[in-house]
């Protein structure tokens, strides 16, 4: 054991073999995987926070004097959510040292974000402060932007990792955006007496594009399954869903005027945002 | 024993990694890997730990990553049988690398004393006809490019003292020069073939028969 744990030239073998003789000394096990466990505390706790959120705001804003601190307090976490994402992707994106592909993809990502938080501010000062209906509006441009960036950073990832999409699996994806697309159709057509609308077309344009995200975040979640990266794109996927089942709602709710900023479909984007933000961190303290 | 060409390549796929990942991401690699009591370059030589450890942090990620890799770093030219016959390198700054080695006289001087055998740092000055302090610092040139080797044998002087011998990475190369770019193209022997594990391991990823 002297022999073997005594100083070699050869750096790289000296690290080795000091490293595991230290380890012999230690009795150290070496994990079988890599530790990357779900938190799912933290994961109820963000939706036990969205729920406390909104109902706490819903039972303020039933007072005067509170509605107006309510009302503004939604608008500020609304737009504080996407802005924090944001800030965590960008801040990722500098561990990454701008890497041709995991530092190109959180820029993406934190780009994409800054559109949603973009979107929040535009559409909170067309309703609160200017009192015009902030839907359709240029604010739903930044919302599309939102998309097309989760697109982009999904498809920086998988490009480098990826390999050959199988038919199978281009069958299944295909089969979930017309699922989530037909959700909206099929639902809205039927509550609008199969006679659409401006509002129809325009929300299918989103419903759309959340569509064609949910299978590229289900296929880099498969890509990864199985280790430990894999961990948080299982987090984001249930992120993703969240935040999906939130637009599909939204947009059919908007065919018949019947949003507002204290409907329940709103926990779905707080929770939805914050659970992202925790598999951002998971992301990153895995690579 | 750890192939020279493979001493090499592992140096140009940390760099490939380092630059689309990123040096925190390489760092994780290699710590999880000196964990196991492996350092980098043992593990891509042997392959098998380089493999699994990448699966463990990526998944099937891993499969993709490593041809990503092996397309932008080497392409393996194969012979009418299916049998690796030459390594086309793809990566530009090894092939720069490379290049600008043959072009220096000295430098070529010393990777042609050593292509055949490993040879001592005094008995390589006395062949190429270096002095001390040039032929020090060229050598070390040459090592930190990955091109010269320390061998696994080493000499023993008449003082009973241990003598390090040292060994080109690239034995037969081909340089052409097509309009603008650099082509370098190793050619392989038996030997290559059989020692390379990196070879060997993307001769079989890849879904082509072990040599």
């Amino acid at each position: 054991m002297k022999q073997l744990c005594s100083y070699s030239e050869n750096p790289e073998f000296n690290y080795s073999i000091q490293h595991f003789c230290v380890g012999l000394e230690r009795d150290e096990i070496v994990p079988d995987y890599i530790p990357n466990e779900i938190n799912y505390k933290i994961i109820i706790l963000c939706a036990v926070g969205g729920i406390v959120f909104h109902y706490s705001m819903t039972f303020f804003s039933s007072f005067d004097e509170q509605a107006k601190l309510a009302n503004l307090t939604i608008y500020i976490v609304s737009t504080i959510n996407p802005f924090v994402a944001a800030i965590f992707a960008f801040v990722i994106s500098g561990f990454y040292k701008m890497s041709k592909t995991f530092g190109r993809a959180y820029i993406l990502l934190g780009l994409g974000y800054l559109c949603a938080a973009t979107a929040e501010i535009i559409y909170g000062i067309q309703d609160n402060i200017l009192g015009i209906d902030p839907y359709p509006s240029i604010a739903d441009f930044f919302f599309a932007a939102f998309y097309i960036f989760w697109i982009a950073h999904i498809v920086t990832n998988v490009r480098y990792f990826g390999t050959k999409l199988s038919y199978e699996n281009l069958i299944i994806f295909i089969g979930i955006f017309c699922a989530v697309t037909f959700s909206y159709i099929v639902v809205s057509l039927y509550q609008l007496q199969l006679e659409p609308d401006f509002e129809f077309f325009y929300g299918l344009i989103f419903v759309a594009l959340s569509g064609a995200t949910l299978p590229l975040v289900v296929y880099a979640a498969l890509i990864f399954k199985d280790s430990a990266l894999g961990k948080a794109w299982y987090i984001l996927l249930l992120s993703f869903l969240i935040n999906i089942s939130g637009d599909v709602w939204y947009y059919y709710l908007e065919n018949f005027e019947q949003y507002d900023i204290y409907h329940p479909v709103n926990f779905f984007w707080y929770t939805g945002y914050w659970i992202q933000t925790y598999a951002l961190f998971k992301h990153k303290k895995v690579t | 024993m750890i192939s020279e060409l493979d001493i090499l390549l592992s140096k140009f796929i940390e760099n490939h990694i380092k630059s689309e990942l990123g040096s925190d991401t390489i760092q994780k690699i290699k710590n999880r890997l000196y964990e196991k009591g492996y350092s980098l370059t043992q593990a891509i030589n042997e392959f098998d730990p380089f493999d699994k450890t990448l699966r463990e942090f990526f998944g099937r990620g891993a499969d993709g990553m490593l041809q990503k890799i092996c397309n932008k770093i080497f392409e393996i030219k194969k012979d009418s049988t299916g049998n690796p016959k030459s390594l086309l390198i793809k990566d530009k700054k090894l092939t720069n690398v490379i290049f600008e080695t043959y072009g220096n006289k000295d430098k070529k001087a010393i990777l042609m004393a050593t292509a055949e055998s490993a040879l001592s740092v005094s008995r390589i000055l006395k062949k190429v006809h270096l002095t001390q302090s040039t032929g020090y610092r060229i050598i070390g040139s040459l090592i930190d490019d990955g091109l010269l080797v320390e061998a696994e044998q080493n000499e023993v002087s008449s003082s009973g003292k241990r003598i390090s011998m040292y060994k080109s990475t690239l034995p037969i190369l081909n340089i052409k020069i097509k309009k603008a770019s650099i082509e370098v193209e190793i050619q392989f022997n038996e030997e290559i073939v059989r020692n390379s594990h990196i070879i060997e391991a993307v001769m079989f990823l890849f879904g082509k028969p072990r040599v």
